[in-house]
């Protein structure tokens, strides 16, 4: 529940830089220090005051509900005690409410239901005129950033679903969704004579195949007693001649002193394109 | 009686300067300062108001009729330590200004 616990403490940061709010000075309520003696700016103690968190439905195209069992929708009210020094007055305490929701409805990407205050009394307690008010915030659970960039760690399905993404067996992590969406990627290059190249893919392949466009996959010499390879695979550890699965991609060999008795990989060679297909 | 008082707090006064609403500092002088005890123990711990921890610890001043306390936006230092006028009286004897009553709280940042 960090996330919701952050939340007020969240506010106070962001209300906390706006230019426009410079004269108030936010605090989450009943911080752990001692409260100004005499109180001379307008102090505004922001805390939680209620939660509401309710099931999630979509509706699909024939109109019918469908229960999202992974998403929820949140109400969150937010408390504003605005204390305003007796000497400022009590129309002080309006015009920081107005000013204080006003950025929030308006420079944020807050979904701002509500707001409203109460009346103002004067608090011995804190040499201050104090207005009790309120926003109510809407939050959607799902997707996982339901809120605005000012509030990143605001409210993220790990909240609700946390044992569901802690359990690998069942949740779906986004390196999956990534593999499914692009089980293989293809490419391809121009040889360079080089003995071996290495090709960075982002990511460890399962399987990857390499071969010569235009070329047999192999070519004979009699006469020298040498196979020449234009195609090679290798998947997991192991690989035919002149082909290897790197950390982040693969390597590939050319030439005859990458070869073994006879067999030659030719896998780079100048003039030549090939074509690979690596598979996740 | 006013030198009586004179000498009451130069010999059992405590050294303390006033400071204007200005921040200008007076010259030191002496007055009583002494806390103030409840007749409960109701603000024993102080009171927590969501804007921090308010200790409620007020003090009882008795000084002499200058500098005058009953100004607005007066202050008092003492031993590094600021204080604020809650509330300020002048006790007369006559006319004439005999001593400054007031109750005092410290200032907190």
């Amino acid at each position: 529940m960090s996330d919701i616990s952050a939340l007020p403490g969240d506010i106070v940061l962001w209300l906390s830089g706006k230019e426009e709010l410079d004269g108030i000075k936010f605090i989450t309520e009943f911080p752990p220090n001692d409260k100004a003696v005499p109180l001379r700016k307008i102090t505004v103690a922001v805390g939680l005051e209620r939660v509401d968190i309710k099931d999630s439905f979509t509706e699909n195209d024939s109109g019918v509900l469908t229960f999202n069992a992974y998403c929820r929708e949140a109400k969150l009210r937010i408390r504003l005690a605005i204390h305003v020094p007796f000497a400022l007055g009590g129309e002080k305490c309006h015009d920081a409410f107005a000013d204080i929701v006003d950025c929030l409805t308006f420079a944020s990407d807050l979904d701002i239901l509500h707001s409203g205050c109460g009346d103002i009394r004067a608090d011995r307690d804190t040499d201050a005129l104090v207005l009790a008010a309120y926003i109510e915030i809407g939050a959607d659970f799902c997707p996982a950033a339901s809120s605005s960039l000012n509030f990143k760690s605001f409210l993220n399905k790990d909240l609700l679903c946390g044992s569901h993404i802690r359990d690998e067996g069942i949740h779906v992590t986004p390196d999956d969704k990534a593999a499914w969406n692009e089980p293989f990627i293809t490419g391809g290059y121009f040889g360079n004579g080089a003995p071996s190249r290495s090709f960075d893919l982002g990511f460890k392949p399962g399987y990857v195949t390499i071969f010569a466009t235009d070329c047999p996959p192999y070519r004979a010499d009699f006469q020298r007693e040498e196979i020449e390879f234009f195609t090679a695979c290798a998947a997991g550890e192991v690989g035919s001649l002149g082909a290897e699965i790197k950390a982040r991609g693969f390597k590939i060999l050319n030439g005859p002193g990458q070869g073994t008795e006879g067999a030659i990989p030719r896998l780079n060679e100048p003039g030549i394109s090939y074509f690979y297909i690596a598979v996740k | 009686m006013e030198r009586e008082l004179e000498n009451l707090f130069k010999k059992y006064g405590r050294s303390l300067i006033s400071i204007g609403e200005g921040g200008e500092p007076s010259p030191p002088y002496r007055a009583l300062l002494r806390p103030l005890r409840y007749k409960n123990k109701m603000y024993l711990f102080g009171v927590n108001t969501p804007i921090g921890y308010n200790s409620q610890g007020h003090y009882l001043y008795i000084g002499p009729p200058k500098p005058d306390l009953s100004q607005k936006g007066i202050s008092i230092g003492a031993g590094g330590k600021n204080y604020r006028v809650d509330r300020a009286e002048k006790v007369h004897k006559g006319d004439k200004v005999l001593y400054i009553w007031a109750v005092l709280r410290e200032m907190t940042a």
